[in-house]
């Protein structure tokens, strides 16, 4: 378990590894074959250090043989994407299956939704572009968090315009298709082999809102939802994830463009978004939070500002659905 | 209430379901601490005053300064309608 550490600092967010693997894995194990009666987990396998980790708890939990990890490339993915994902299933013993989700998303129209889009904000856009969406840094100015759209031609010509209300929600809705392809294709998966789906947000994400409703939020478990970033990389080390995982810089590897966490949605890199969460959670100052990470009050008070906003909005994004009417429950 | 203030309340009205009662809005509260607009909502709140009052915001006004409140927004698109529609002084020697 954490402790809580008096003054803030990395220290702070130190944990024993080996005991906090040690309960999630029986927790995991409780949780799936006896609460949901279910015989495995699925697990969609990124590349990154997250979902290597849960695959790794899950081979624990469950035995590898029951633990299935899904690679859902598409054709925007990270070349490494791929290469990493299988490394992390061979680091746990686990078994891969390969999705390539280009033909789904096609097929929904994902890239051509999404491509109008940003044609209604940026008229040059066209084939052979790529793109992102951006953010203003926090820490820089105390300038509104609003999304610009980066795209750049072939040529390396780049162009950026601030987003409409119309062309941002398109945005938002088209890619979200990605998240929500992977997840009907893990639920596939599970379904025909009675298995459950592990998620794998870790406590930045889960807390702050960065995930797809009914896309990569959704999940029958999710093992390390209460973990800061910085806490699943100690575990990462101490289940022996690969070093090439875990010196990966955390990515959305949704867009075209290369583009960190940090431009996307965070307002720092996870080290120092970690501590402030943390710091936040704690009553810990915005001063005293600062010093510790050479952040001067005000900017700390602004990323304060934005953990607020952000759970507001998470809100919604973890809300099941509203009955209007009392039902009772099976179990009850 | 100048007409300003009253179209910028009213949007605010129409718009986000918790500023139903916007008429009683303080008009020094701030917008997006008090919940009452969110991110999605900013965009959208930005693209009404560039749309309605036919201005064009700078990223770097896009500061609580100018648009977290309702006194703010009146003051800051009062402020920029003026100058944006100032008549441009010419130089003697530009003159024809």
């Amino acid at each position: 378990m954490m402790t809580l550490a008096s003054k803030i600092g990395p220290e702070a967010l130190r944990i024993d590894a080996g005991l906090e693997v040690e309960q999630i894995v029986a927790r995991t194990e409780a949780l799936i074959t006896r609460d949901m009666r279910k015989r495995g987990a699925v697990v969609g396998l990124s590349g990154g250090v997250d979902s290597s980790v849960v695959a790794a708890l899950c081979a624990r939990a469950l035995g590898p043989s029951r633990v299935l990890g899904l690679l859902m490339p598409e054709r925007e993915s990270a070349t490494e994407t791929l290469e990493l994902g299988q490394l992390a299933a061979a680091s746990s013993g686990i078994t891969t299956v390969l999705e390539d989700i280009t033909p789904i998303l096609n097929g929904a129209g994902c890239y051509q939704r999404r491509d109008a889009a940003i044609k209604s904000l940026i008229p040059e856009y066209g084939p052979g572009w790529r793109s992102k969406v951006a953010l203003p840094s926090v820490v820089a100015s105390d300038q509104f968090r609003v999304f610009s759209v980066v795209a750049r031609s072939p040529e390396g010509v780049e162009k950026r315009a601030r987003v409409t209300p119309t062309a941002y929600l398109e945005l938002v809705a088209a890619t979200s298709f990605k998240q929500r392809t992977r997840k009907m294709m893990e639920y596939y998966h599970a379904d025909r082999l009675n298995y459950a789906v592990a998620g794998t947000p870790n406590r930045l994400e889960y807390d702050q809102g960065f995930f797809v409703k009914n896309g990569d939020g959704a999940a029958d478990i999710k093992p390390i939802a209460h973990l800061y970033k910085t806490q699943v990389y100690q575990l990462a080390e101490w289940l022996g994830v690969p070093e090439v995982i875990r010196t990966r810089p955390p990515t959305t590897d949704t867009y075209s463009l290369p583009q960190t966490q940090e431009e996307f949605y965070f307002s720092l890199p996870y080290d120092r978004m970690d501590l402030c969460l943390y710091a936040r959670d704690h009553g810990v100052p915005a001063a005293e939070a600062g010093a510790a990470m050479g952040l001067t009050a005000e900017q700390v008070e602004r990323v304060y500002r934005d953990i607020d906003a952000k759970r507001r909005a998470a809100h919604y994004l973890h809300l099941g659905p509203q009955l209007v009417g009392a039902v009772l429950e099976s179990g009850e | 209430m100048s007409g300003l203030e009253e179209q910028v309340r009213t949007y605010i009205a129409e718009n986000f379901v918790l500023a139903a009662d916007a008429g009683s809005l303080r008009g020094d509260a701030s917008l997006t601490r008090g919940g009452i607009v969110d991110s999605v909502g900013v965009v959208e709140l930005i693209h009404f005053l560039e749309t309605h009052f036919g201005m064009e915001i700078a990223d770097e006004d896009l500061v609580p300064e100018n648009i977290d409140t309702i006194d703010n927004i009146v003051r800051y698109v009062g402020t920029k309608r003026t100058s944006d529609t100032a008549p441009t002084v010419l130089h003697d020697d530009a003159r024809v």
